[in-house]
C-alpha cells in the first residue's frame, strides 16, 4: 500500500512521461552518479595535487626540456602510426569486404587475430628477431602491427553495411570507380575511420610495455621510470597531467573531425547486398600483400614463441610459478570483469531508457576516464590509498576498482545494445505484478541482457589479462600475473623463461577475440 | 525508329536465369514502363541496362551506339544514362545543392545556376538546396533524386520503381510532375515497376515480364483490353474469364452471345471481360437473369458475388464491382448485360 502511494506521488508531476520513468530514475540515476564520481577520482587527484604543488613548482616541472622532448616523440608517434594504420586497415578491409579475394573470411579473420598478441609481446617478438630495433620507426612499425585490428573492425563492418545503391547513384551519375571510392565510400567510413583512430591514438599514450622493449619514450614510461624511482612525487604527477591533456586533445580531436554529417541510410526498405568488386590480375599481389601483413602481425610472434619455447624446452615450464601466475590472473580477471559490469548497469540502463542532458553527462565522464592511460589511473590510487587509506593500499580492493575505472565503458557499451533491444514493457509489467522497480528490472531487463554482459565481461577480462602498469603499481605485493611474470622474466633477459607466459596470454586471448570478430559480424547484421 | 534496342538479353545468376532472351525496343522521346510481379527479373533488367552488370549475352544499343555485347562493355559511369532510385538513393553525408550538382563536373561554369534552375524544375524552392537529405519527406527527396539525374543531361533516364515508397496519396501526383518534368527535357525513359495501375498512366509503351521473359508488350491500351495471355490479363487488372464456344463471330458463354474482337477458327476458347464491361440492370430489365449471393461494402464500391443460372442450364459465379450508391443486397435477382465486345485469349 505504501508503496503504491510513494509511486503515485512520485509520478504525479510528470505525468506525460511513462510512469515508472521518475521512480527509477531516483535509484539507478544515484547508482550511475556514484559510478562517476568514482572515476572522476583519478582526474580530481591530477588538479588536486596541482593546486597543492603551487603554480610556480608546477609550472616548472611541466616546461622543461625532458617535457618537450617527449611531446615531439608522442606527437611523431600519432602522426605516423595513426595514418599508417588508416591506410592498412581500409586497403585490408575493401580486400576482404568489397572484392572477390579467394578466402577472404580466413583473411578477415586473420586480420582481426593480431588483437590475441599483446603489444608488448609483439614487441618482444620483434626484439628477438632484430635485436638492434629501437627508436621511433621501431615504436612505429610494432604499433601499426598490433594496433590496426583497432581500425580495420569497425571499417570492415562499415564497408559491409553500406548501401550500394549510392554507388550505383554515383556511377550513374558519370563517376568513376575511383571517385566513387573517394567521393561517396570514403566519406561514409568517415565516423568508423574517427573512432578507430581514436583507439589507436588512446593506446600509442597509454601502452608502456611495447615501447620499453623498442626503447622508445613516451609520457607513459617516463611516468612509470619517474614513480619507480622517486615513487610518487609531483614531477610524475606533472608528467600525467600532460599525458591527460594529450589524451582530451585526441578526444577534442576526434570530436571535431566527426562533424556532425548524417550517415544513416535515407530512406526505407533494406539495402541490396554490395556486389564484389573483380580483381582479375590484381588477385595475386593482393593475396601477396594479406600474406605478408598476417606474416609480420601473427607469424612474428608465434614464429618467436615457438623458437623460445624450443630453445628453452622443458626446462621454462616451471609449472608452481606458471600455476600461480595463472590463478592470480583468473581472480584478477574475473573480479574486474564482474565489478565493471555491475557498475556499468546503471549508465547502460540510463543511457537507454531515461536519455537526458544528466545521463549525457555523466555517460560523457566516464568516457572521458576510460581513455585515460592505465598509469594516471594507477598512480591516482596509489597516492590516495598512501595518504588517506593507507588500510587499502597494494590490496585487491584497490586493484580491482582501478580496472573498473579503466574498463568501465567497454562494460557499458556491451550493455547498451542488449538492453536497448529489451522491451521496457516488460519491466512495468513486472512491477504491475507486484516486484520492486529494482527486483522488476533485475528480473527483466537485466536477464534479458544477459548474453551483452558476458561479452563485455569477456572484453574486460581480456584488457585485465593483457594489463601490465597499473597491475605493477597497484597489485597486492606477491601477486604475479601472467603479463607480470612475462615482464619479470623478460625483463632480465630471459626471453625463453618469458614464453610459457606469452603463449597462454595469447591462448586465452584468441577466444575473446573471435568474439569481438564475431560482434562485429553481428553489428553489420550478418 | 528505336531509340533504345535490347537483343537476346541474358543474366544469369548461378542457375538462375533472371533475365532470359529479352528483346525490346523504345523509340526516342517514348515513356516505357516494364512491369511484372516480383522477382520477375525487371530490376535485373534496369541494371544491364544502367550498366551496373554485364549481360551474360545479348547486345544493348542506345541510339546506334553500342553499349554492351560481345567483348564490349561500356561501365555505368560512362554511359549517358540517369537513375532514379526506388528510395532516392540520395548521399546522406551531403546537402542537397551538393547532392544535385555530384554529377555536374567541378570546373563547369554556371554550376550553381544549374543546380537552382534544376531543383525549381522539380518543383522545389532554392531554399531547400542547404537542407540535408534525413530533412527531407519521401515526395522531397525523389524531386531532389529526379534533379540530380537530370544535372548529367541523360539521354535515357531509368525510374526504378521511384513511387512505391511514397504514400498512395502522393503517388499519383508525382507521377504526374515526373512524366511532366522528363516530357519538358525530352528525355526517353524506361519505368520499372510492379503496380499495373502506375505502368498503365505512365507509360505509352509497356512491356510485362515473368520469370526473366517479356510476356507481351505494346501500348497500355492494347495490353489492357487484348492481352494474350492469361497471366497478362489477370496482372493488368481484374478479370472475368470464362469458357465459350465460337460461332458466327459471336462467342457463347453464361452472359449469352457476346460478339468477338477477332476472327478465330477455334471452337472453344477463353473469352476475357473487364468487370467495367457488365452493367447491372433490376431484374425485370433485358439481359442474363443472376442472383446476388453476397455483396461486401468496401467504401466507394460494393464487391458482389453473382450467381448466374440462364436458361442453357449453363451456371457459373461472376465477381463483381458495383458503385454502392445503388448496390443491390444479397438475395436481389438481378440482370447483366454486356457492352463491348469479348476478347479471345490464347
Amino acid at each position: 500500500m505504501r508503496a503504491a502511494t510513494d509511486s503515485t506521488l512520485i509520478a504525479r508531476p510528470a505525468a506525460a512521461l511513462p510512469a515508472a520513468a521518475p521512480f527509477h530514475f531516483s535509484w539507478i540515476g544515484l547508482a550511475a552518479l556514484l559510478v562517476t564520481l568514482l572515476t572522476l577520482v583519478p582526474l580530481g587527484f591530477i588538479l588536486w595535487v596541482t593546486l597543492q604543488t603551487g603554480w610556480q613548482t608546477a609550472l616548472s616541472l611541466i616546461f622543461r626540456p625532458r617535457v618537450g622532448e617527449l611531446l615531439v616523440n608522442t606527437l611523431l608517434l600519432e602522426l605516423l602510426t595513426v595514418p599508417a594504420c588508416v591506410v592498412l586497415s581500409v586497403a585490408l578491409a575493401w580486400l576482404t569486404e568489397r572484392s572477390d579475394l579467394a578466402g577472404a573470411r580466413l583473411w578477415a579473420w586473420l586480420c582481426v587475430a593480431p588483437l590475441a598478441v599483446p603489444a608488448f609481446i609483439h614487441s618482444y617478438a620483434w626484439v628477438t628477431i632484430i635485436p638492434g630495433l629501437e627508436g621511433l620507426g621501431a615504436g612505429v612499425l610494432v604499433s601499426v602491427l598490433a594496433y590496426f585490428p583497432f581500425l580495420y573492425l569497425p571499417v570492415s563492418a562499415t564497408l559491409r553495411r553500406l548501401d550500394p545503391a549510392l554507388e550505383d547513384a554515383a556511377a550513374a551519375l558519370g563517376h568513376g570507380p575511383w571517385s566513387v571510392f573517394f567521393r561517396v565510400i570514403l566519406p561514409q567510413l568517415r565516423l568508423a575511420l574517427c573512432g578507430g583512430a581514436l583507439l589507436v591514438g588512446l593506446h600509442l599514450l597509454a601502452e608502456y610495455g611495447l615501447f620499453v622493449f623498442v626503447r622508445f619514450d613516451t609520457f607513459t614510461t617516463a611516468i612509470v621510470d619517474q614513480f619507480q624511482s622517486t615513487f610518487n612525487g609531483p614531477a610524475a604527477t606533472m608528467l600525467a597531467g600532460v599525458l591527460v591533456t594529450c589524451c582530451f586533445a585526441l578526444l577534442a580531436l576526434e570530436m571535431l573531425a566527426r562533424g556532425d554529417e548524417r550517415y544513416a541510410r535515407v530512406g526505407a526498405g533494406a539495402a541490396r547486398n554490395p556486389a564484389k568488386a573483380k580483381l582479375d590480375r590484381a588477385a595475386l599481389p593482393c593475396q601477396l600483400m594479406l600474406g605478408a601483413v598476417a606474416a609480420l602481425s601473427l607469424g612474428v610472434p608465434f614464429y618467436t614463441i615457438a623458437r623460445w619455447l624450443w630453445a628453452g624446452g622443458l626446462a621454462v615450464w616451471r609449472m608452481d610459478e606458471i600455476g600461480a601466475a595463472f590463478g592470480h590472473t583468473t581472480v584478477l580477471a574475473l573480479g574486474g570483469a564482474l565489478l565493471a559490469t555491475l557498475a556499468a548497469i546503471p549508465m547502460a540502463w540510463l543511457s537507454v531508457r531515461a536519455p537526458g542532458r544528466l545521463q549525457r553527462m555523466l555517460e560523457g565522464c566516464n568516457y572521458m576516464v576510460g581513455s585515460l592511460p592505465g598509469v594516471v589511473v594507477a598512480l591516482a590510487l596509489v597516492t590516495l590509498t598512501v595518504r588517506y587509506l593507507l588500510p587499502f593500499y597494494q590490496t585487491l580492493a584497490t586493484i580491482l576498482v582501478a580496472y573498473v575505472l579503466m574498463f568501465l565503458p567497454r562494460a557499458i557499451i556491451s550493455l547498451r545494445a542488449p538492453i536497448a533491444q529489451a522491451p521496457p514493457e516488460l519491466e512495468q509489467a513486472a512491477m504491475n505484478l507486484g516486484r520492486r522497480p529494482f527486483n522488476a528490472l533485475w528480473s527483466t531487463t537485466v536477464r534479458l541482457s544477459a548474453p551483452g554482459a558476458a561479452a563485455g565481461m569477456a572484453l574486460v577480462a581480456l584488457g585485465i589479462l593483457n594489463e601490465l602498469t597499473a597491475t605493477q603499481m597497484l597489485a597486492p605485493s606477491g601477486t604475479r600475473t601472467l603479463a607480470l611474470g612475462f615482464w619479470a622474466h623478460s625483463g632480465e633477459i630471459d626471453y625463453a623463461a618469458a614464453a610459457p607466459y606469452a603463449l597462454i596470454m595469447v591462448a586465452a586471448s584468441l577466444p575473446l577475440t573471435w568474439l569481438l570478430y564475431v560482434q562485429s559480424k553481428k553489428m553489420a547484421g550478418q | 525508329m528505336s531509340f533504345l534496342q535490347l537483343s537476346g538479353l541474358h543474366r544469369n545468376y548461378g542457375p538462375v536465369a533472371a533475365v532470359s532472351g529479352i528483346d525490346l525496343l523504345a523509340t526516342a522521346g517514348s515513356r516505357t514502363a516494364i512491369v511484372g510481379p516480383s522477382g520477375c527479373g525487371k530490376t535485373t533488367l534496369l541494371r544491364l541496362i544502367a550498366g551496373f552488370e554485364p549481360p551474360d549475352a545479348g547486345t544493348i544499343e542506345l541510339d546506334g551506339e553500342t553499349l554492351a555485347g560481345p567483348d564490349m562493355f561500356v561501365p555505368a559511369y560512362r554511359r549517358p544514362i540517369g537513375l532514379v532510385a526506388q528510395d532516392g538513393a540520395l548521399f546522406p553525408h551531403l546537402s542537397v545543392a551538393a547532392n544535385i550538382s555530384f554529377g555536374i563536373a567541378r570546373g563547369e561554369r554556371d554550376r550553381d545556376m544549374r543546380v537552382a534552375e534544376l531543383v525549381r524544375l522539380v518543383g522545389l524552392d532554392e531554399g531547400f538546396l542547404q537542407r540535408r537529405p534525413h530533412q527531407l519527406s519521401g515526395g522531397q527527396q525523389q524531386r531532389v533524386a529526379l534533379a540530380r539525374a537530370l544535372a548529367r543531361k541523360p539521354r535515357l533516364m531509368l525510374l526504378d520503381e521511384p513511387f512505391s515508397a511514397l504514400d498512395t496519396s502522393l503517388r499519383a501526383a508525382m507521377r504526374k510532375t515526373v512524366a511532366g518534368v522528363l516530357e519538358a527535357a525530352g528525355v526517353t525513359t524506361i519505368l520499372v515497376t510492379h503496380d499495373q495501375e502506375e505502368a498503365l498512366s505512365f507509360a505509352d509503351h509497356m512491356a510485362v515480364m515473368r520469370a526473366g521473359k517479356i510476356m507481351q508488350a505494346g501500348s497500355p491500351r492494347d495490353l489492357y483490353q487484348r492481352p494474350r495471355t492469361r497471366m497478362v490479363a489477370e496482372f493488368l487488372g481484374e478479370a472475368i474469364i470464362l469458357p465459350a464456344r465460337i460461332a458466327d463471330g459471336h462467342a457463347r458463354c453464361i452472359l449469352g452471345a457476346i460478339p468477338i474482337d477477332r476472327d478465330q477458327r477455334r471452337q472453344t476458347a477463353e473469352i476475357l471481360l473487364r468487370p467495367e464491361q457488365i452493367g447491372i440492370g433490376p431484374g425485370e430489365s433485358d439481359g442474363v437473369s443472376a442472383l446476388v449471393t453476397d455483396s461486401e461494402f468496401s467504401g466507394p464500391s460494393c464487391t458482389l458475388v453473382v450467381q448466374v443460372a440462364n436458361g442453357a442450364g449453363a451456371a457459373g459465379t461472376l465477381v463483381l464491382r458495383h458503385p454502392s450508391a445503388d448496390a443491390p443486397q444479397a438475395g436481389t435477382r438481378i440482370r447483366l448485360t454486356v457492352s463491348g465486345s469479348a476478347h479471345l485469349l490464347e
